[in-house]
């Protein structure tokens, strides 16, 4: 273990090192001092997993208890939420911010962990009991609703505006989803470390790609930014650098996406968000801005498993 | 009596009724015209298939993605590379530490510590996910959908973490962190590597 945390050390200054001179630096160093740093980070976590494991009287979560669990969270899922995990605060009285969801609301609308939440729309949250407060006051809002959430960062007060939402995230396909972990066998917590791992390590999605039809993984979205946007005559929108192989998803580079199904589109992840929502076989129609004017564009969803390549 | 173009050109494409044909065949002006209409179509036919527009909105792109993020990338890299290594030291130094081999020895103190570090760690990692400009990059929806997968498995910790009812024992509340350092760190990795992706460089640097 010694020698583990050794590397740790040396990979850890090389980093250092490396970011104080980086415009010496050649390009090729770069993927495997990070692939290093992500392996020492999980083998260090998974030691302490072990550990965990181990020390304690009972296991932590047996496959039974795990389904329970699932089922309870997948029925929660329909609850508005801000996305963040607190703890009470005392001085500022409030939520402490431990956690925010990444992509999440409060995430989206510039909340950090460390800001202390002080109030929702008005109403103060109080350090006895933050998260059921939060909860109770965002389930009265309903999904979609604005909040101005007042926050304390540093020494200064601020205000910022999160529009609560439920997750879009399909239940159905990710009670299967997390089904086939159960299945596996190897399921400790809601996220399979290991599975995920291999995942990443081959740089290849198993799970998450099963929800985007193959035919549109090639589809390329960005965000349009100020300068682009003038050129293509709208403020918001994600722009198509390069159209699917599917035809039926009659997207092509230098489309501007302005909304699906008339939900506005904000970005390459939420858009991919809002498409794989739908089932196969369900139709969905694009806004899209073509060569300056706009059209509405209508595609069937194919078939998940179907490709143009193999 | 000389026949209208529409009628030189219904006999031309082979529409015209038998009376046309008739007329042309006896009329030299008629022919002469009937000759001019085909060698147009057939200079038509011979030129190239006329192109989009060169793609102008994708020069834009290149240079404002290429203005936008050049050196940059590298930066942010290897400050993602030395963040994540500093999680690592922290958290292998909780495992080095001096422990108390039972629970019941009072394990439930270490565990406060390891929840604390682990709580650390997660925040480092979010600020690195912070930095790391994700909606100014080219995604393939393919990449996309693997980081808005790995958003919701640490959406679903999350939901457990701040769950109506509290009720998490402290091993509960270990492990969840646990997940959710390890899902960010994935994350993490996530950004970097479509950072690095052949779809981000065809535009940055064709």
């Amino acid at each position: 273990m010694r020698k583990a945390i050794v590397s740790v050390v040396v990979v850890m200054f090389l980093a250092l090192a490396a970011g104080a001179a980086v415009e010496d630096e050649d390009r090729d160093q770069l993927p495997s001092e990070v692939r290093e740093a992500h392996e020492q980070l999980r083998e260090a976590l998974e030691t302490l997993r072990e550990y965990y494991k181990s020390n304690w009287e009972e296991p932590l979560l047996d496959l039974d208890a795990h389904r329970v669990v699932v089922k309870r969270e997948l029925g929660d899922l329909k609850r508005p939420r801000l996305g963040v995990v607190v703890t009470g605060s005392e001085d500022p009285a409030g939520a402490r911010i431990l956690a925010v969801t990444p992509g999440g609301p409060a995430d989206e609308a510039g909340l950090r962990a460390g800001d202390v939440i002080v109030t929702v729309n008005g109403r103060e949250i109080g350090s006895d009991s933050p998260s059921h407060a939060l909860v109770e006051v965002v389930r009265e809002l309903g999904d979609g609703a604005t909040a101005n959430v007042e926050f304390a960062r540093d020494d200064s007060e601020q205000v910022a505006v999160v529009t609560v939402r439920e997750m879009e995230v399909d239940n159905e396909e990710l009670e299967k989803l997390v089904q086939m972990d159960i299945e596996s066998g190897e399921l400790e917590g809601l996220a399979e470390p290991r599975e995920l791992r291999m995942r990443i390590l081959e740089g290849l999605p198993e799970h998450g790609e099963w929800f985007v039809p193959r035919g549109w993984w090639k589809l390329e979205l960005v965000s349009l930014d100020r300068e682009l946007g003038e050129y293509f005559g709208t403020e918001s929108g994600v722009l198509v650098v390069r159209g699917s192989d599917d035809q039926a998803l009659p997207l092509r580079g230098g489309d501007v996406i302005l909304s699906i199904d008339g939900r506005p589109v904000k970005g390459p992840t939420h858009a991919t968000r809002i498409l794989r929502s739908y089932e196969p076989g369900e139709k969905l129609s694009i806004e899209v801005m073509r060569k300056g004017s706009r059209q509405t564009l209508e595609a069937t969803v194919p078939d998940r498993k179907e490709h143009s390549e193999d | 009596m000389h026949l209208e173009s529409e009628e030189l050109l219904a006999l031309r494409d082979g529409e015209a009724r038998p009376e046309v044909a008739a007329h042309v065949a006896g009329c030299p002006a008629c022919a002469a015209e009937l000759e001019h209409l085909r060698a147009v179509a057939r200079e038509l036919a011979g030129l190239p298939v006329a192109g989009p527009p060169a793609d102008r909105w994708a020069t834009i792109a290149a240079a404002v993605e290429a203005e936008r993020r050049g050196r940059r990338r590298l930066r942010t890299g290897l400050a993602a590379a030395a963040a994540v290594a500093v999680v690592g030291v922290a958290i292998a130094a909780l495992v080095l530490a001096p422990r108390p081999g039972t629970r019941a020895a009072g394990a439930g103190d270490a565990a406060v510590s390891d929840l604390e570090q682990l709580i650390g760690a997660s925040h480092q990692l979010e600020s690195v996910l912070q930095g790391s400009e994700l909606e100014g990059r080219v995604l393939s929806s393919r990449d996309a959908a693997w980081i808005v997968d790995l958003e919701d498995r640490i959406a679903l910790v999350d939901a457990r973490l701040a769950g109506p009812e509290p009720g998490l024992s402290r091993e509960q509340a270990v492990a969840l962190w646990l997940d959710r350092v390890e899902l960010l760190d994935a994350l993490v990795e996530a950004h970097g590597a479509t950072a690095n992706s052949p779809a981000f460089q065809r535009v940055s640097y064709q």
